[in-house]
C-alpha cells in the first residue's frame, strides 16, 4: 500500500498530468486547499529544486544556453532522466548526453565540462609523484609503466573552443555568441584537473590528449607514446611527463609485475 | 600525505547551552576566523560524500575548532524502496572520517522505485509505515553503528489512511529503534497551522530524553498555508513554542536553520544569540537536562 501510494504521488509530483491527479486524489485529505493545490506545493518544491541542482551544477551551460532555453531543456530532462539518488550532486550526470542527443552543439559539450568541473571539486585527495622514483626504474622497463592519474583528472575533446568559451564566462556575466554562430571547426582537447584544491583547465594539444587518454585506460606508457608519436613525431614525452607530473595530473605509476 | 587522514581524536562534546548554525559556503570565510562564533555547525552529508576537494578541506579545518552535526536529507528512510546501499555506503565513508557529534536524517521519503524527487516528502501514518520506518532506522544504526536522530518534518497535506497522530508515530518511532528526536520546532508549528492541531499536544507526546536536537528555521505564509521555506528569521509563535519545549524539557542543542536567501554570518549569530538566553533561562529553571535524566 505505501509503495502504490508513493509510486501513485511521484508521479503525479513529476508530471503534473491530470490523469495522475485524479489518481491520488482520493488518498489526500481536502480542507483549506484542495488536492490539487496540495500536489501543486509539493510540485513547485520538487522542480525549484531539481532546477536549482542543474543551474548549480551547469553554470557555462546555463550561460550559454540563456535562461529560458536552459531552463526548458532542464525541465524535459528532469522528466526524461528523474534524479536517482538522494545525493543531489549525483544529478545531471546525464545531462550532457541528453543535450548532445537533441543535437550536438557547443552547449553539449559545455554540458560534459562542467559535469567534469563538478566531478573533479570532489574528487578524491592525492598526493603528487615524487619524479625521483621514476628516475630509479631502469631506462628499459619504461616502456612497459602504467601510468595513474588523479582521481580529478578529466579529459575532454569537442570540435568547440569549450576553454575559451568557458573563460569568457569567468570574466563576464554577457551573453555569449549566439550559440548557433559557434560552428565545429577544429579538435580542441582539455584536461579538468584539480592542482591542490582548485580545479584547473590545461589545454592540450592532440597528441598530449591521446597520451593522457591511454595512460587514463591503464595501458603502458610504450602504448600511449607511440599514440602520440603517431600525431606528432617530434612529441616531447619526458618534458610532457614532467609537466604532468608537477600539474598533479600523473600521480603514480605501476612497475611490471 | 594527504590531510584526509582517518582521525581517532574524539568528538567535541556539545554544549547544549550554546546554539549552532548551518555550515553553508558564504559562511566559510568569514567564519573560518572565529573559532568560537557558535555551539556547532551542522552539515547536510550529502554535500561532503565526496572523497575530496574544496568540501572536504573547509570541513578538515572546521571540525578542528567545532563539534559538527551531519544532517542528511537523502536516506529516504520512509521509502517503500529498500535502503539505498550506495547512499548508506557513502554516508558510513563520511562518518568514519568526519566522527560528528550527531548523525541525523528526516521522518519523511525521497523517492521511491529507484527515483528520486529530491524533496523531503510526508508518510501516511500508519502501522504499515510504522514497521517499515522502523525497521529501515534499525538498518541505518546497525550500519553506522551508532544511535541516530531522526526529524519531524513540515507538510503540506495528510494522507486518508493515516491513522496515527503525528506526535504518536515520531514518539513511536523513538521508543521501537532507540533513535532520537531531532525535534523542529518551527515543523511542528507549521503543521499545527496547516493541518489544524494544537502544538503544545505535540510536545506533550514527546518524552524529553529522547530529544537530542532541536532545528529552528523561518516560514513564509502564502495566507493560505504555511511553507517551511528556511529562507527567513525564527518567527515570534516559533520562538514562544521553543520556549515551551526548553522550558518543559530542559536545555537541548539548538540549531538555526537558514537554506535559501542566506543573509550574513552576523543575522545568523544574532539568532543563535536569542536561542543561547533563552537556554540560560531555561536551565536555570531545569538545573541540568543531564541530572533529570539520571533522576529518572
Ligand atoms: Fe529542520
Amino acid at each position: 500500500m505505501l509503495h502504490e501510494l508513493q509510486s501513485g504521488f511521484m508521479a503525479a509530483v513529476l508530471t503534473g498530468s491530470q490523469t495522475e491527479l485524479t489518481s491520488v486524489t482520493p488518498k489526500i485529505r481536502e480542507g483549506k486547499l484542495n488536492t490539487a493545490q496540495r500536489v501543486a506545493i509539493y510540485r513547485r518544491n520538487v522542480q525549484s529544486t531539481l532546477r536549482g541542482a542543474l543551474g548549480d551544477i551547469f553554470p557555462t551551460t546555463r550561460w550559454m544556453l540563456g535562461d529560458d532555453k536552459f531552463l526548458n531543456v532542464g525541465d524535459q530532462f528532469i522528466l526524461h532522466a528523474p534524479s536517482t539518488s538522494g545525493d543531489l550532486n549525483q544529478f545531471g550526470r546525464s545531462f550532457p548526453e541528453f543535450l548532445s542527443a537533441m543535437q550536438p552543439s557547443a552547449a553539449a559539450d559545455m554540458a560534459a565540462l562542467d559535469w567534469a568541473w563538478h566531478e573533479a571539486f570532489h574528487a578524491a585527495e592525492q598526493a603528487a609523484l615524487d619524479l625521483s622514483r621514476l628516475g630509479a626504474v631502469p631506462a628499459e622497463q619504461h616502456a612497459a609503466l602504467v601510468f595513474q592519474l588523479h582521481p580529478s583528472a578529466r579529459l575532454i575533446g569537442s570540435a568547440y573552443p569549450l576553454l575559451e568559451l568557458w573563460q569568457a564566462h569567468q570574466n563576464s556575466e554577457e551573453a555569449p555568441l549566439e550559440i548557433s554562430k559557434i560552428l565545429p571547426a577544429d579538435h580542441h582537447f582539455l584536461a579538468v584537473h584539480r592542482d591542490d584544491a582548485n580545479v584547473t583547465l590545461t589545454p592540450l594539444s592532440a597528441p598530449q590528449f591521446h597520451f593522457l587518454k591511454i595512460c587514463a585506460e591503464h595501458q603502458p606508457l610504450g602504448e600511449a607514446a607511440e599514440a602520440a608519436f603517431a600525431l606528432d613525431a617530434n612529441f616531447a614525452l619526458q618534458a610532457f611527463l614532467i609537466q604532468t607530473v608537477q600539474q598533479n595530473i600523473v600521480i603514480d605509476f605501476n612497475e611490471p609485475s | 600525505m594527504s590531510p584526509h587522514h582517518q582521525s581517532s581524536r574524539p568528538p567535541h562534546a556539545l554544549d547544549p547551552l550554546c546554539a549552532g548554525i548551518g555550515l553553508r559556503p558564504p559562511h566559510y570565510q568569514a567564519l573560518l576566523g572565529k573559532p568560537a562564533a557558535v555551539g556547532f555547525l551542522e552539515i547536510h552529508s550529502e554535500n561532503f560524500f565526496g572523497a575530496g576537494g574544496p568540501p572536504r578541506r573547509y570541513l578538515d579545518k572546521f571540525r578542528e575548532d567545532y563539534a559538527i552535526s551531519a544532517h542528511g536529507v537523502g536516506l529516504s528512510l520512509g521509502s517503500a524502496d529498500r535502503l539505498n546501499p550506495a547512499h548508506l555506503e557513502n554516508l558510513k565513508k563520511l562518518i568514519d572520517w568526519l566522527q560528528p557529534s550527531l548523525v541525523s536524517d528526516h521522518l519523511c521519503w525521497v523517492g521511491v522505485n529507484g527515483r528520486y524527487l529530491n524533496d523531503l516528502l510526508p508518510i501516511p501514518y500508519t502501522e504499515e509505515s510504522l514497521k517499515h520506518v522502523a525497521s529501515h532506522i534499525r538498518q541505518t544504526q546497525d550500519y553506522l553503528s551508532r544511535q541516530m536522530l531522526v526529524e519531524n518534518v513540515s507538510s503540506y497535506l495528510e494522507f486518508a489512511d493515516s491513522t496515527i497522530p503525528e506526535w504518536d508515530f515520531l514518539r513511536e518511532v523513538a521508543q521501537q529503534t532507540g533513535c532520537g528526536i531531532l525535534l523542529d520546532v518551527n515543523n511542528i508549528y507549521v503543521n499545527s497551522i496547516n493541518h489544524g492541531f494544537d502544538a503544545m499536544q505535540y510536545l506533550d507526546a514527546m518524552q524529553g530524553a529522547d530529544i537530542g536536537e532541536i532545528h529552528l528555521a523561518g516560514f513564509q505564509d502564502t495566507g493560505e498555508i504555511l511553507i517551511d521555506t528556511h529562507g527567513a528569521a525564527v518567527s515570534d509563535a516559533v520562538w514562544a513554542l521553543y520556549a515551551s519545549a526548553i522550558n518543559r524539557f530542559g536545555a537541548i542543542p539548538t540549531l538555526i536553520e537558514w537554506d535559501t536567501d542566506i543573509p550574513t554570518l552576523d543575522v545568523l549569530l544574532a539568532e543563535a544569540e536569542k536561542a543561547n538566553v533563552m537556554l540560560e533561562q531555561a536551565s536555570f529553571a531545569m538545573p541540568t537536562r543531564e541530572g533529570r535524566r539520571h533522576a529518572t
